[in-house]
């Protein structure tokens, strides 16, 4: 378990949720949803959202420092896991062909009963 | 004020009004309290050219604008939250005199004090349940390949085995993960008094590809708090296959929908 409320967190609960009161309202944000997904996109990729030119968080040191070392965090994870997925792949493999080569030689059973045969 | 509006931050019962802590939309100190009907709206002034649909229209392609906004609009409403019940209002919700507002307070009492009722001493939770497939697919084969060597392995079983390794049998992963996922979401039912589910395939996938397959909200009693979250701790004890992320406390925003 992980407790963390990260800003997409944040933005899809104010953006998205809250008493919605029509009436005599001047300006009610439209398509909310859309803009969420807008802005959760822009914060999903530090990377992408530094191409485009989006760097609020640039001038906030903690999200600057913490932003870096989660995406470096994230990258080593990912290989981390590739690696191992591979590894258990080619593990489950081996012990196919394994099996399977040993399925092939005839065993003493099969020897007895290829002799039992006419 | 002229050429000013109110932004609404959230409605608290009369008698509830704490001064928020917290800067407002703007960045400024004041906030001002709009009461009727036994309720008061925590708003602040902000400037109409700037807050007008078109202004607005054009904000949103700023997400340096948004986002903090955002921010200084949950803060706001987390800090009365800290202390006192309060409905909170849609982002964006902006009148245009304290007359308009009151109107609209007085209109939707009987809602806003039912709900001020029924959110007391709650808070909301938000929980997402991640799993990658693909892994889990992996496992599944893995754990059929040592039963079949404790039971005896055939060539017929071996086929199959080497059928759904190509394969990935990722249609049962999916669906074995997403049951995982349910059984969690009906534990924490247990210590919830609503919830709601949103949109799992909304969700961006996290590190190693693994996928959102349940995101919900949940309403907690205060009291309730410990016990909700020893549940998820188990439960991610006992699904190891599951990242489950928690986020919270909130206050009630999934939960204060008006009729």
């Amino acid at each position: 378990m992980s407790q963390s409320t990260s800003l997409a967190d944040l933005l899809e609960r104010v953006l998205d949720k809250g008493v919605v009161i029509a009436g005599d309202i001047t300006v009610l944000v439209a398509d909310v949803e859309l803009l969420t997904i807008k802005i959760r996109l822009l914060v999903a990729s530090v990377d992408k959202a530094m191409e485009i030119g989006v760097n609020w968080w640039q001038d906030d040191p903690y999200l600057n420092i913490r932003a870096k070392q989660l995406v470096e965090r994230n990258r080593e994870l990912e290989t981390e896991l590739a690696s191992l997925r591979q590894a258990n792949l080619e593990t489950i493999q081996t012990r196919l062909d394994v099996l399977e080569s040993a399925l092939k030689k005839p065993g003493p059973r099969d020897s007895r009963r290829k002799s039992e045969k006419p | 004020m002229t050429g000013h509006d109110l932004w609404v931050y959230g409605v608290v019962a009369q008698g509830d009004e704490v001064r928020p802590e917290e800067r407002n939309i703007e960045g400024g100190e004041d906030f001002v309290w709009i009461r009727a009907a036994s309720l008061a709206a925590l708003a602040s002034y902000v400037p109409a050219a700037d807050y007008n649909e078109k202004a607005l229209a054009r904000h949103q392609d700023d997400a340096s604008w948004v986002v903090g906004r955002v921010q200084a609009s949950a803060a706001v409403i987390a800090d009365v939250f800290s202390r006192r019940v309060i409905i909170p209002f849609k982002f964006g919700a902006v009148f245009s005199t304290p007359e308009s507002l009151q109107k609209r307070l007085h209109e939707q009492r009987t809602e806003f004090h039912e709900l001020l009722k029924r959110l007391e001493n709650k808070e909301e939770w938000g929980v997402k349940i991640f799993g990658s497939i693909e892994a889990q697919s992996i496992r599944m084969v893995e754990w059929k390949l040592d039963q079949a060597v404790k039971n005896g392995v055939t060539s017929g079983k071996l086929y199959m085995l080497k059928k759904q390794l190509r394969q990935s049998n990722l249609r049962d992963a999916e669906r074995d993960l997403k049951e995982k996922a349910r059984r969690v979401h009906q534990l924490l039912l247990m210590s919830t008094d609503a919830h709601q589910i949103g949109k799992a395939a909304s969700e961006p996938p996290i590190s190693g590809n693994s996928v959102c397959l349940m995101k919900s909200s949940y309403l907690v009693s205060s009291s309730e708090r410990n016990q909700f979250l020893t549940r998820i701790h188990d439960a991610g004890r006992q699904y190891e296959e599951l990242q489950v992320k928690v986020s919270g406390p909130w206050a009630p925003y999934s939960f204060c929908r008006t009729k």
